[in-house]
């Protein structure tokens, strides 16, 4: 943990009915953007509500710029966006600013009145009013209205057209012009991280399975196609993999270990998509042997 | 310096950076003592990731083409005209090599090429 | 900031459930001309005030708006004790409205019934606050909106119907000068009663503050 990280997770254990999230260490850069990645149920969403102290750890903590996740003295050096509106449904956009300002230490209404007319919000509207894109907008714009030294976004483009997409990234790369703020956000769209995260967890079934610089995780994994059989040697390797039916097979691999698959296969790079694909194939198969799936 | 991206090229982004502000450097276009874009300006301006622009930038230093100032930024050094030299030959070199291809796919003649290189060297 | 949650939620609840507001409040008076009877409008007004608790509720789930908190500068605790305030407050204005139609209604029936009355309806307006706020405060802050209503549903029709029982059978009528009478002779008790009264909000706090601290928003 060195001083440079806005948030640190510890041995972080969600529990509900199942592990959402298992011992969990994690910890999100300050001055970069972190992209959480994963298939849904991954344990995301948990992660980033932990850290928001919207909901307790079952063990484990989380800190947040020094003081535990939830903390009064921090939640506003935080600017939230989740994937639902939190906003009522009547409230009239211009009107939101004047409304809950006061709950905030430091609130700018020029700023969000600014805000809203560069995102294009229609201030005299409803919140039930607006489209998705509008929304997700409404928020960012009352996320950066309290002077926030993080932004965190769970999943922000759901449901956003291409264009929206790229406003909010444009929007995240102004936030990040100045070094000492932060981005997280999460997603399972993976496309996303390429242009945007600097810094990667990838996360399945409540566990990281890869956390660092987004270019060392496509030096680390290839994709090996081979016309097969998988050699006996080599199946610990390989993750995820995939058979057709005349056994060939396709696997995600450590770099470290292609030498293990002999001579007879291709070596692909592996994209961040191959990656989260065959570690969440990976541990469906390990919990259900047997189901391997036809490639 | 303007800087164009491929995402296609199949050359890494960090790599393209790279040798885009070499060619400006050793082109002229960034005379020694002049600031590179800052970190954040660049990456936000090429939409790309923060990490990127960094590493094209730490491998500039590592050429010995800029150094990283505290306070300002990334500086250009004094230009070693032999490298320069070198780059400036090298792109002549490959500018001939796409000319003559493209001349031969138009079955354009030598006399031609002679004639067009003449024109264009009197402008 | 409990102050800021409290105004933030007092003119959340003004401006977008308007007629949930006034309603009850034009309630208070038109029973208290319909139905002319001392103080008994004051505790009309305070009976509304507990029954429109669950509104506020039910609007912070709709937006939910326990979660806009949690992102801001106001604790946790904060946000319950300003929840308790917020409906302190209302039912003090409904109380007072009480107060004003009886005197009004007083005046129109040229009958004096005098402060005595006024002061043991007021007493009995903040048992009712007390007691009503006490109980569903804890529960609406410990399960949410939803899961906390089935619950309400009885202990509400419960004093509702205990209520309309006592005012249609003329009860308080028959009785309500032995009340009077017994609370004006006994001060004690009065003091008593609104310690106790106190002591069951102070004592709901807490438990809200700790319920509410430990659910998933």
């Amino acid at each position: 943990m060195t001083t440079g990280d806005v948030l640190v997770s510890r041995q972080l254990t969600v529990r509900r009915n199942s592990f959402a999230l298992r011992a969990v260490d994690i910890r999100v850069p300050r001055g970069y953007v972190t992209g959480l990645v994963g298939p849904n149920g991954a344990g995301k969403t948990t992660f980033l509500k932990s850290a928001l102290g919207l909901l307790a750890p079952t063990s484990g903590e989380v800190t947040v710029l020094g003081h535990p996740a939830g903390s009064a003295a921090v939640q506003d050096r935080i600017g939230v966006v989740l994937d639902r509106t939190t906003a009522a449904p009547e409230w009239r956009v211009e009107t939101i600013g004047r409304r809950i300002g006061k709950l905030y230490r430091r609130w700018d209404e020029q700023q969000y009145r600014g805000l809203l007319d560069r995102f294009d919000v229609p201030p005299r509207n409803r919140v039930d009013g607006l489209s998705r894109g509008q929304t997700v907008k409404l928020s960012i714009a009352i996320a950066l209205s309290h002077d926030p030294e993080i932004l965190v976004l769970d999943e922000p483009t759901s449901g956003l057209d291409p264009v929206a997409r790229r406003d909010l990234a444009d929007i995240i790369r102004e936030f990040m012009l100045d070094p000492a703020h932060t981005t997280v956000f999460s997603t399972h769209i993976t496309s996303e991280l390429d242009d945007l995260a600097d810094w990667i967890v990838v996360l399945n079934s409540g566990t990281v399975v890869f956390d660092g610089m987004l270019h060392e995780l496509h030096e680390k994994y290839a994709i090996v196609r081979g016309a097969g059989p998988l050699p006996a040697a080599a199946r610990a390797a390989a993750i995820g993999a995939r058979f057709d039916a005349q056994g060939g097979y396709e696997a995600l691999i450590r770099v470290d270990d292609t030498a293990k698959f002999g001579g007879d296969v291709v070596i692909d790079g592996a994209s961040t998509d191959d990656i989260v694909v065959h570690f969440a194939e990976h541990s469906h198969s390990t919990s259900h042997p047997g189901s391997e799936v036809a490639a | 310096m303007h800087i164009i991206l491929s995402s296609t090229s199949g050359v890494p982004l960090y790599e393209q950076i790279k040798v885009q502000c070499r060619a400006a450097i050793h082109g002229g276009d960034l005379a020694e003592g002049d600031l590179l874009p800052s970190l954040r300006q660049l990456a936000a301006q090429l939409r790309v990731s923060l990490i990127t622009v960094t590493r094209a930038y730490n491998d500039l230093v590592g050429e010995g083409l800029v150094a990283n100032e505290h306070g300002r930024g990334f500086v250009v050094k004094p230009i070693d005209p032999k490298l320069a030299d070198a780059a400036l030959t090298e792109r002549f070199d490959r500018a001939i090599e796409e000319t003559v291809a493209a001349a031969r796919a138009a079955r354009i003649g030598w006399d031609v090429v002679k004639e067009r290189v003449e024109q264009q060297w009197n402008q | 900031m409990i102050v800021a949650f409290t105004r933030f939620d007092i003119i959340n609840f003004a401006t977008t459930q308007v007629r949930r507001v006034l309603l009850p409040l034009l309630f208070v008076i038109a029973f208290g001309l319909a139905v002319p009877g001392g103080g008994v409008p004051v505790l009309v007004g305070a009976t509304v005030a507990v029954v429109s608790v669950s509104y506020l509720f039910q609007a912070d789930e709709r937006g939910l708006l326990d979660t806009l908190y949690a992102t801001t500068s106001v604790s946790r605790r904060d946000v319950v004790i300003g929840r308790y305030l917020t409906i302190i407050f209302y039912a003090i204005v409904a109380a007072a409205l009480g107060v004003v139609i009886s005197l009004v209604g007083d005046a129109i029936d040229h009958h004096s019934f005098g402060w005595p009355v006024l002061a043991t309806a007021l007493l009995g307006a903040f048992v009712v606050i007390a007691v009503g706020v006490s109980a569903q405060l804890p529960i609406y802050f410990a399960l949410g909106f939803t899961k906390a209503r089935p619950l309400m549903f009885i202990p509400i029709l419960l004093v509702g119907g205990v209520g309309v029982v006592v005012i249609q059978f003329g009860v308080l009528k028959r009785i309500g000068g032995d009340i009077v009478s017994w609370t004006m002779n006994n001060p004690a008790i009065d003091a008593i009663g609104l310690v106790v009264g106190i002591a069951l909000l102070m004592l709901s706090a807490s438990i809200a503050v700790a319920r509410y601290a430990r659910r998933e928003l």
